[in-house]
């Protein structure tokens, strides 16, 4: 039989449907890929093999009993090590929270639950998700199964490297400033971040609560659409969710992108690219209109007074989340993130409010002059590709993140998906933004370019 | 310390952070760049914009 873990969720998802294999196979042939190749990719803070074994073979007998539950049935999914699984050791990437147990699962975890799925693990990340890179001082940096000199992204590293090695099906991230769209990217995989308000962050450790979203990561688009479907929808216990009927997203997939209207910023995100890169996403622009969507150049209002809104934003609510700690233990943090820390102090309160009037503003004109003029907007992920490991943090963060946080800004669901490959062998990201709570049309437009292109179908030669 | 450290230290002060002197010398030079992001924002015309207090993403057209 052919290498399960290769496979997508859905092929998987079939197969063990129709029983041609069992869930108990498909999760030790995950655990197996993560003994194979976690020594160097060091996705995994903590691998539960015992849960996973257990969970899959609970599903094992439901499904031999008749009682399937849908595609995420006895597959192995990660979670970004901020998301709580109830008596597992949660410690958002940190030595702060190093010896810290769960009480109780998250919300998206009690669907995965609810859907089957089989928890096979925490994944590595940037300290308390606040950077970009995945440098992480206390566990070691994930490597990107690309090039294991080079950086995953995050901060959701691990979550990015997991997937795109093939040690589970999909994966957690959050993304408060691109954090599941930058190791999509940077890793040639699949990193979805919904409409602000579509999926509950109760039980996932914040750092901007403003800002903050929790998304798949998977391997193609109707695995993403797959998970997203299972963790989206109302929580009534979480003050940012929002009570949003949730279409069935995989049932539009295939409708394709005919007299779809797909806008390309006329300025900021085309702006100091690396080369590969710009060509690869106009490339991509140009698959999308050869399916016959219909591609302008549009203005988008105010993008380049967003940055410093996003930054009065970011920088003041993670500080107030840490102070008691920054306080207490500052020499528990590692550089990067004690440096942005202690840096909020100088952001002054008005600055904050200011930033709050604007993204009420903002987000207006982008409704009224964007996306009443075209359906999706598409450019790139990321500024560059994955940067060398030893590269400083502080300097790279920025050419991560600039293309990615305007957008958390705005709310808007993204996608980031695979569209090409530099020279050096380095995955490009396209990524596409839609109107909120249109997460039916961005995936339809993604699957539309994926099924165009062969990019999803490489694999890393990792392990 | 500099002026610019001074500020940093007394700022951090205000928000409940204790720095040493060594720490707010190594932020200081930052604090240009995050006054330009506050005069920026002070520069904008918000008309009757009001904060949110939570936010929530428009709900679409029915």
């Amino acid at each position: 039989m052919a290498d399960l873990t290769q496979q997508s969720l859905a092929e998987v998802a079939r197969s063990i449907e129709s029983r041609e294999v069992s869930p108990i196979e498909v999760t030790e042939a995950c655990l197996d890929r993560i003994t194979l190749t976690d020594g160097t990719l060091n996705s995994f803070i903590t691998v539960m093999a015992d849960e996973a074994k257990r969970a899959a073979a609970v599903a094992a007998d439901e499904i031999a009993s008749g009682t399937y539950r849908g595609p995420l049935h006895g597959v192995p999914i990660g979670l970004k090590d901020l998301v709580a699984v109830s008596g597992v050791r949660m410690t958002a990437g940190s030595k702060i929270m190093a010896d810290n147990i769960a009480d109780e699962d998250a919300e998206i975890v009690h669907r995965f639950r609810a859907a089957g799925a089989v928890i096979i693990g925490k994944l590595n990340m940037h300290e308390f998700a606040y950077g970009a890179t995945g440098i992480n001082p206390h566990y070691g940096s994930a490597r990107n199964p690309w090039n294991t000199e080079r950086i995953t992204g995050g901060s959701s590293s691990g979550s990015g490297s997991a997937v795109a090695a093939g040690q589970c099906f999909a994966a957690i991230g959050t993304d408060t400033g691109g954090s599941i769209r930058i190791p999509a990217s940077l890793c040639g995989v699949v990193g979805v971040k919904p409409t602000f308000g579509l999926v509950s962050r109760r039980g996932i450790v914040p750092l901007s609560w403003s800002l903050d979203h929790a998304g798949p990561l998977a391997r193609t688009v109707e695995d993403a659409a797959i998970v997203l479907q299972a963790i989206a929808g109302h929580d009534p216990l979480d003050d940012s969710s929002v009570d949003e009927s949730v279409p069935d997203y995989r049932a539009g997939l295939r409708d394709g992108v005919r007299g779809l209207r797909i806008g390309v910023p006329d300025s900021f995100f085309f702006d100091g690219l690396d080369d590969e890169i710009e060509a690869a996403v106009r490339a991509a622009i140009e698959t999308l209109k050869a399916e016959g969507a219909v591609v302008s150049s549009i203005s988008l209002p105010r993008i380049d007074e967003i940055p410093n809104a996003v930054t009065a934003m970011m920088l003041p609510e993670p500080l107030a989340y840490h102070r008691k700690w920054l306080n207490e233990r500052p020499d528990d943090y590692g550089d990067a993130v004690r440096f942005r820390l202690e840096l909020a102090a100088a952001i002054p309160a008005v600055a904050y409010v200011q930033a709050q009037r604007f993204r009420e503003m903002v987000v207006q004109e982008w409704r009224e002059q964007v996306f009443s003029k075209v359906d999706v907007l598409a450019c790139p992920t990321t500024a560059v590709c994955a940067p060398a490991i030893d590269e400083s943090e502080l300097s790279t963060t920025f050419n991560l993140v600039r293309l990615t946080n305007p957008l958390n800004f705005i709310g808007t669901p993204c996608v980031s998906l695979p569209c090409g490959f530099t020279e050096a062998g380095l995955p490009i990201g396209l990524q596409l933004a839609g109107r909120w709570f249109d997460e039916g049309t961005l995936l339809r437009t993604a699957f539309a370019y994926e099924q165009a292109t062969d990019w999803h179908k490489r694999r890393p030669a990792v392990g | 310390m500099s002026d610019d450290s001074e500020q940093v230290k007394e700022m951090a002060r205000r928000a409940g952070i204790t720095l040493t002197d060594e720490r707010a010398q190594g932020l200081s030079g930052a604090l240009r760049n995050l006054e330009r992001v506050a005069s920026a924002l002070a520069a904008i015309d918000y008309g009757a914009a009001e904060p949110a207090a939570r936010f929530k993403a428009p709900r679409p057209d029915k």
